[in-house]
């Protein structure tokens, strides 16, 4: 009885060894984040685009802004921002990679715009980035610009 | 054995292996089917141990509907008997070496499924279903081989001898045998 039980017992963990290595297995194999989002960030430098950042990102984020938080987070984008999530506009961006808002009333400005998210093509606007939901697929291009 | 009475066993074994099968269901991959096939398979003649398997696949769609399941409950099943019986006489009598044939049975059960999905829904169906269903398959493979270790020999022994009772009191007909 008692080598019985002790089969038993190593082959009760000899199949916990399995399920939690199948489990470690395809925990290893989740994407994290679910959404993909292309963020590009350009500068009208001289009547011409420069772009000073492209790149595509893993998100689980739902909002542009929280997405845009993660990325200051990471370290991959310095953002400067003003007022709180909680305003009735959200954050409004001051400035992305050392690029300012030094005079409000003439530019340049951050904007931001979206030919793929679904809300900005219904509305032919952006709205706020703290109230801009993000899908799967989208691509957001900032511009520093004194023309809109 | 008289023919009325090959039938009546062959309902009450089907409806055993039925209950077995309906009492674990709560338990997932958890069942005492494959040991009740096992003990039949090595004790009845051959043709009857194949005739539980077919119908209680028959029973079991009666019970839970008819699905491409069934399909596979009809092929799978008795290939397990035919395995046991082309095992029989290399593990005998031996509880440790049914109960490991018992857990890699178990562990191909999801296997053999994959296949018919693959014959029926392709190839990338197949084997979607057969990595969904590994876990299923570990859990299948660990409690068939408990479930086997500690009670094929008292079964078995206790079927062997209800049926040798059984054909000394009603007589054997050896034609069925085998």
């Amino acid at each position: 009885m008692k080598k019985t039980s002790s089969k038993i017992i190593a082959v009760l963990v000899l199949g916990a060894l399995l399920l939690g290595g199948l489990n470690w297995y395809n925990q290893s194999k989740l994407q994290k984040g679910s959404k993909q989002i292309q963020i590009v960030v350009s500068i009208d430098e001289n009547g011409t685009k420069k772009v000073i950042y492209d790149k595509t990102t893993r998100t689980d984020a739902l909002k542009l802004g929280d997405l845009l938080d993660e990325l200051v987070t990471a370290k991959k984008l310095s953002i400067e921002l003003s007022g709180n999530k909680t305003d009735a506009y959200g954050r409004f961006i001051l400035g992305i990679d050392g690029y300012k808002i030094t005079d409000m009333a003439k530019g340049p400005w951050w904007l931001y715009n979206s030919t793929t998210n679904p809300d900005c093509v219904a509305a032919g606007y952006c709205a706020g980035i703290d109230m801009a939901p993000i899908y799967d697929k989208d691509v957001f291009t900032f511009n520093f610009t004194s023309t809109y | 054995m008289k023919p009325v009475l090959r039938i009546v066993l062959l309902a009450a074994l089907t409806a055993s292996v039925l209950a077995a099968q309906i009492g674990l269901a709560f338990l997932p991959n958890v069942e005492l089917v494959s040991l009740l096939l096992l003990i039949y398979a090595i004790h009845l003649p051959f043709k009857d141990a194949l005739m539980v398997a077919i119908l209680f696949a028959v029973l079991e769609a009666l019970v839970w509907g008819f699905g491409d399941w069934v399909i596979g409950y009809m092929w799978i099943w008795p290939l397990w008997m035919i395995t046991a019986r082309l095992l029989a006489p290399l593990n005998k009598d031996s509880s440790d070496r049914w109960a490991i044939a018992g857990g890699v049975w178990g562990l191909l059960f999801g296997f053999l499924f994959s296949v018919q999905h693959a014959v029926l829904y392709g190839f990338t169906m197949g084997i979607a279903y057969w990595l969904r269903g590994i876990s299923f398959d570990i859990i299948h493979a660990v409690s068939n081989y408990i479930l086997i270790l500690l009670l094929y020999k008292p079964l078995s022994i206790q079927f062997e001898r209800l049926y040798q009772r059984l054909e000394g009191t009603y007589g054997r007909n050896d034609k069925n045998r085998r």
